[in-house]
């Protein structure tokens, strides 16, 4: 009885009912689904770099692309996934799409708008959830940690010195002279 | 997702005759269900187990073993997170569902939750609305279909195309009462998804822990399965280097011998 007590009270808040009857607008859920998603994979990924820093277990030459590949992860996902997401669920894009995909019914009102519900949802999952998350980010995360981590390589390669000279060219200086 | 194909008859997007297939694509979209709980858990743990070592392997320009000790640390946090999370939240759904069914959401007479309150009254009203055998079996069919599936997009189109058919004076009202029977599943469907989400977030650390836990064990594992094979091989290269050696060392002594010997 207690949890039920404890939830009665959340969903009858007066932030709760407020936000509940926000919902109303397809536009608020789209886009609350959204940042509830961006947020929670945002809040696991700095719990992840933590976690990985913090592991002796990990051996120290993979904790490092491993800690690097889940703070640039972390970054990219909320960036690519809210531009994504937010473009999904723009209005004039579903629109768009909708008219020139759903043309043949677009007499039957209550079919269109049906249409158009599903495909939004389908869309948006699609794109947001599984290009932008699964894909766009770890490519591009990629990408940024090996110039990250590999930027000081061109340093680090042994340079030659002019000053110093090799044994050849020192014989050619002799034979100048 | 559930799909209902194209042998729907309650739909509006049936009544064209026309198989081209922009009209398959629009009546395949039309007649779609929502988005199942099972389709995004299944694309969620897809993603997770396969599409993202599969892409990191494949872009990732630092060694393979880096790599891929990266890489499979994502396969290990989609199995936890279908070992742990899922259950917990399909769990949570019902029992939000089961707690405001049976009215422990209801404050005083607000009852905007309370999916069970408003679908009884419906089911009665729609009972009472249906005058001849033939509305009688349609709206039978529709009780049947709120009891299996819940109040689906199918038997909502179903509920819409009946309501059109009865007469005037108990349309009006059955339009009231399925309309606070929707608004009600759709309340509660989003404090669901709110809940779920707080409970989402409250989980992430334990299974942070545990992924970062059980990754470097499971690592180890593969890398000790792997490395089995290469000892082996490189005992016996071992193996072939002392008798090559051994057979140098004796053909230089015999030599020696001989030399001694002459």
């Amino acid at each position: 009885m207690k949890t039920s007590n404890l939830l009665s009270n959340i969903a009858n808040s007066k932030f709760m009912t407020n936000h509940i009857e926000k919902c109303k607008n397809p536009k608020f859920i789209a886009r609350t689904l959204l940042l509830t998603s961006v947020s929670k994979d945002v809040f696991a990924y700095g719990l992840r770099v933590k976690n990985t820093l913090e592991n002796d277990k990990i051996p120290e030459d993979k904790k490092k692309f491993s800690a690097h590949m889940d703070l640039a992860s972390g970054i990219i996902t909320a960036i690519v996934q809210t531009g994504v997401g937010f473009l999904m669920s723009n209005e004039n894009f579903q629109d768009s799409i909708s008219n020139k995909l759903f043309n043949s019914i677009k007499d039957n009102k209550r079919a269109f708008k049906a249409a158009k519900t599903s495909f939004s949802a389908i869309s948006t999952l699609v794109a947001a959830t599984l290009f932008a998350k699964r894909i766009l980010t770890p490519i591009i995360a990629n990408k940024i940690v090996y110039k990250l981590d590999h930027k000081n390589d061109v340093q680090k390669t042994p340079q030659i010195d002019p000053s110093k000279k090799t044994p050849g060219t020192a014989n050619k200086n002799m034979q100048l002279k | 997702m559930k799909i209902s194909g194209i042998k729907i008859n309650n739909s509006p997007a049936n009544s064209s005759k026309l198989p081209t297939l922009p009209q398959k694509i629009s009546h395949t979209f039309a007649n779609m269900d929502d988005i199942g709980e099972g389709t995004s858990i299944v694309l969620d743990f897809a993603g997770k187990a396969v599409i993202v070592p599969l892409t990191i392997m494949s872009t990732s320009k630092e060694s393979k073993e880096t790599t891929e000790y990266n890489a499979l640390k994502h396969p290990v946090a989609g199995l936890i997170q279908l070992l742990i999370e899922v259950p917990t939240l399909i769990l949570g759904r019902k029992y939000i569902k089961n707690s405001a069914d049976k009215g422990h959401l209801d404050k005083e007479l607000n009852r905007q939750y309370n999916e069970k309150f408003y679908e009884d009254i419906f089911i009665s009203d729609l009972k009472n609305s249906a005058v001849n055998s033939h509305q009688k079996a349609e709206a039978g069919t529709i009780i049947e279909k709120i009891n299996k599936k819940g109040l689906s997009k199918k038997t909502i189109y179903a509920i819409d195309g009946y309501i059109e058919t009865i007469a005037k004076p108990a349309q009006e009202g059955l339009k009231k009462t399925f309309s606070n029977y929707k608004t009600a599943h759709t309340k509660l469907g989003h404090l669901q998804n709110r809940l779920c989400f707080a409970a989402a977030i409250l989980l992430t650390p334990l299974i942070c822990a545990l992924e970062n836990k059980l990754h470097p064990i499971v690592m180890d594992k593969l890398y000790e399965k792997k490395a089995i094979p290469n000892a082996q091989n490189k005992e016996q290269q071992n193996k072939t280097h002392q008798l090559k050696h051994l057979s140098i060392h004796n053909f230089i002594s015999h030599i020696k011998k001989g030399r001694a010997v002459q």
